[in-house]
């Protein structure tokens, strides 16, 4: 019985001295140090922009639609040449999403059709009041100095957008055809 | 060297109310007040070193799991132990309907009492006495008829007390602690507390035998009950420290410690994952932390009892004649001050218990939980046993050394010789019985019954 307490104690000791030494850790300092997110990473919504500020979200509800626990409530306006706000006929004038609804699904995501909605790399999703549960679209939208595609990495679905290819999504393809 | 006033009129003082006679009176007053500073001292500073130990422990198990432990109150997370007992302080109390409520508020006073009362045996220093006792008293400016050689008061001990039956004291009061854990289980008035509680019990019956046993082996040895005498047999060095001669009882002791304690690997009397808890389910806020001031103070006198008995409690590794390394530094007061009287208590005792709490964490994280009937298998059949052997062994050679050589005390030859004996036989008995045959053996023997149990087929009736 004592080899099998020496093989025990030996594992344990071997554990203890490796981490006293600095190695074989895998903690983080956490509120000091943040552990980097892969790019598949589902965490809290972002609105994207175009380059120009414009808004990428044209309103069309479908991630409402797709939603699975009805967490995205979304009112759309018409853009006028007065008050351009994004780059098709409509924009969101009311996007809200109840983050305590949302279960992170990722559908938001893949059904929008013009990359507007992302899920971006932000977990600390704590909050002190009931209100902030519900996050408004300024809560979402980019800062406009932001810019074009600040969290293209952290989505593999827009990974493949340029500037080049958003240009040719803002030129009016009803214009082209008719 | 001498302090600017004189104690003396204190005691006289005091005294005045004790006896008629002004010497008895303050030579009451002086061991009254000389026990309350020890007291003092030595409860104080456990009671400090208590949250210290619980960090410690969180620490330690967190390195042998790969990770940092608590580090976030305080710089290196010091502040944790401390804050764990101002939570608890203000946590709600809960008094459960149905339970037996006298028995249930004293459960926690039964476990916490008992463990501090054996505290205050434990010789932490060494006694002061001769010319020391004289140095002493000149320091303090008392009357030499009170304090000194040919005074009242010949020695005084660095312990609470020093009575001549000190381990049989120690052995009792420590088991008078379960009477806690068992009634807290009883007076909860629910099931798993009271089978909580009834283990800890058995547990305590069954592994008490062969703690005494074990000491019966150091105290054959050392041919008396006191511990100072225990200590003083132990004077030399590291190699005249009983472990030496008494390693079997040394590991019988230390596995007996943990049951003792009702630390992992022995913990079948709070046994979370099956008991909820065990015996403490019903407690909240400060009854409960009672509980654990009882089993840390708990570890700390075993670990000091286990350095007492075994490593030379306060003796350091190599004994040094401190009065010739004082006189020839120059500074002779303080070296040998420091030297005889606070290197003890302050250096090598601490270390050595910390060597034992350390045992305790360390075996928390690295063994798993026994199961009962294991427990009662190692208790009573292996440990048992061999408590009985290696005292039959140890009372032969005591005897032979006795007729050779009666001068009164053992020869070390003797002692060498004792313990290279028992722990031969113990460890070729260990590798024999379970060599890896035996254990396949063991292995499948297990496998069968459960097997038979779990299809429904009674492991008995086959």
């Amino acid at each position: 019985m004592i080899l099998e307490f020496l093989k025990g104690a030996s594992i344990a000791t071997r554990h203890m001295v490796l981490y006293l030494a600095g190695k074989g850790s895998v903690t983080l300092e956490y509120p000091e140090v943040k552990r980097e997110q892969p790019a598949f990473f589902r965490g809290r919504h972002r609105l994207q922009r175009y380059e120009d500020g414009l808004e990428r979200c044209v309103g069309c509800s479908l991630c409402a639609a797709v939603c699975p626990s009805e967490a995205i409530y979304l009112e759309a306006a018409e853009n006028t040449p007065e008050h351009q706000v994004s780059a098709g006929e409509r924009y969101a004038e009311i996007y809200q999403i109840h983050l305590l609804r949302c279960i992170f699904c990722g559908f938001c995501e893949e059904a929008c059709p013009e990359n507007a909605i992302i899920m971006g790399p932000t977990y600390e999703l704590a909050m002190d009041r009931r209100t902030d549960t519900v996050a408004a679209k300024e809560d979402m939208l980019d800062p406009v100095e932001m810019g074009f595609g600040t969290y293209h990495d952290y989505d593999p679905y827009i990974s493949h957008v340029t500037p080049e290819s958003d240009a040719e999504a803002k030129s009016d393809p009803w214009a082209a055809k008719h | 060297m001498q302090l600017p006033f004189s104690l003396q009129p204190l005691f006289d003082f005091i005294g005045r109310f004790l006896s008629n006679d002004p010497l008895i009176g303050a030579t009451y007053a002086f061991i009254i007040v000389a026990a309350l500073v020890k007291i003092l001292l030595i409860l104080g500073g456990l009671l400090q070193v208590i949250p210290i130990l619980i960090l410690l422990e969180r620490k330690i198990i967190g390195w042998v799991q790969d990770r940092p432990g608590p580090n976030r109150a305080g710089p290196f997370g010091i502040l944790h132990g401390f804050l764990d007992g101002v939570k608890l302080f203000f946590k709600e109390e809960i008094l459960p309907s149905g339970v037996d409520r006298v028995l249930y508020l004293m459960a926690p006073g039964l476990v916490v009492i008992p463990a501090f009362l054996a505290l205050c045996l434990i010789p932490v220093g060494p006694l002061i006495e001769g010319n020391n006792l004289a140095a002493m008293g000149n320091f303090l400016r008392l009357d030499p008829a009170m304090v000194g050689p040919n005074g009242a008061i010949k020695h005084i001990a660095l312990a609470i007390s020093n009575p001549n039956v000190g381990i049989l004291y120690v052995l009792a009061i420590t088991s008078v602690g379960v009477y806690g854990i068992t009634l807290a289980g009883w007076s909860s008035n629910n099931k798993w507390s009271l089978l909580g509680g009834i283990r800890a019990s058995a547990q305590m019956i069954s592994y008490e035998i062969t703690l005494s046993l074990a000491i019966i082996g150091v105290v054959l040895l050392s041919g008396s009950l006191n511990l100072y005498s225990i200590v003083d047999g132990q004077r030399g060095g590291f190699w005249n420290w009983n472990v030496v001669a008494q390693p079997v009882a040394f590991i019988l002791f230390i596995v007996a410690m943990f049951a003792e304690t009702n630390r992992l690997p022995f913990d079948l009397a709070e046994g979370e994952a099956e008991l909820t808890g065990g015996f403490h389910t019903e407690y909240s806020s400060m009854r409960f932390a009672l509980f654990f001031l009882g089993e840390y103070v708990n570890m700390v006198i075993v670990g000091a009892m286990c350095a007492t008995l075994f490593l030379g409690g306060f003796l350091g590794p190599i004994q040094l004649d401190w009065v010739a390394i004082g006189a020839a530094t120059g500074g002779y007061d303080w070296v040998v001050i420091i030297g005889s009287f606070l290197l003890g208590p302050l250096v090598i005792m601490p270390a050595k218990i910390g060597f034992f709490i350390f045992l305790f964490f360390f075996a928390r994280a690295t063994l798993p939980r026994v199961r009962y009937d294991q427990l009662m298998n190692i208790g009573w059949k292996y440990m048992l046993p061999f408590g009985l052997i290696n005292f039959v062994i140890t009372a032969v050679a005591v005897a032979l050394d006795m007729m050779w050589t009666p001068n009164g005390k053992i020869e070390l030859a003797t002692k060498w010789v004792l313990g290279a004996v028992t722990l031969s036989l113990f460890l070729g008995w260990d590798l024999l019985y379970f060599s890896p045959r035996r254990k396949a053996q063991m292995t499948r023997d297990y496998r069968h019954y459960s097997e038979e149990t779990s299809t429904g087929r009674s492991a008995l009736v086959s």
